[in-house]
């Protein structure tokens, strides 16, 4: 193995952990984010009851992480593809 | 304290929001671990594929948010005993159970299919697909308890 070669590897390292950690970040902190940012600025303020308000925030919170891992999955899938060569 | 509201209902309520939290994340640390058990193995070998095999435990993670969830819902409806019913109580127990359990079972289930899983993509590439598959069929068995949860808790 090479110099070159080696620092190929370990750009290639610190971009697959910036991408991993990105994602992690997203999907751990978007749908508690979701969760309350739902439901003090829009369920809250357009005057529903209190259970009802929790419930759509759930729910929308829940999507958004589902959206998330789905977007993770394609990238995941699609990623490495390319790297064929061992 | 009336028969409708005794002094000891908030305690269903209580523990209610606990097990929903404790047993989806009892599931989600063992689907984490075995599938890190996994991951560890396989990457010995063949680290290009990491990225990939991330996929089950960040689905192991996604069944203890379920829990957490269900959990902040069912904490921020208790009531001191006064304004809180007996039958609220065994409504939010309710809750917490059907999600805590369906955690449990989607966490174990998603641990051994991400174990298996990850140590069979490194040999076969072509498997991914597959594992993704049960991997969110094991997945959704934990949505179906987050539903039950969310409908009992709106009664």
């Amino acid at each position: 193995m090479n110099q070159p070669d080696r620092v190929g590897q370990e750009l290639s390292d610190l971009r697959l952990f910036r991408t991993v950690f990105y994602y992690c970040i997203i999907i751990i902190a978007l749908p508690v984010i979701t969760f309350f940012g739902s439901k003090l600025l829009i369920f809250d303020s357009i005057g529903l009851s209190s259970v009802s308000s929790n419930v759509y925030s759930a729910v929308s919170s829940i999507a958004v992480l589902h959206i998330a891992l789905g977007l993770y999955i394609y990238r995941a899938y699609s990623e490495t593809k390319p790297s064929k060569q061992d | 304290m009336s028969a409708d509201n005794p002094i000891y209902g908030p305690f269903f309520g209580v523990m209610g929001a606990a097990s929903a939290m404790i047993f989806s994340a009892l599931g989600a640390a063992y689907g984490t671990a075995k599938s890190g058990t996994g991951i560890a193995a396989m990457s010995v070998m063949r680290p290009e594929l990491i990225m990939k095999s991330i996929i089950p435990v960040v689905m192991a993670g996604i069944i203890a948010i379920y829990g957490l969830v269900v959990a902040v819902l069912i904490a921020g409806a208790l009531d001191p005993p006064a304004k809180y019913t007996l039958y609220k109580g065994f409504m939010h127990l309710g809750a917490g159970l059907a999600v805590g359990f369906s955690g449990l079972a989607a966490g174990f289930a998603i641990g051994i299919v991400g174990d298996a899983g990850v140590r069979g993509t490194a040999q076969q590439p072509r498997l991914f697909v597959g594992m993704i598959l049960i991997l969110i069929f094991a997945e959704v068995l934990g949505l179906y308890g987050l539903i039950v949860a969310i409908y009992l808790y709106t009664k």
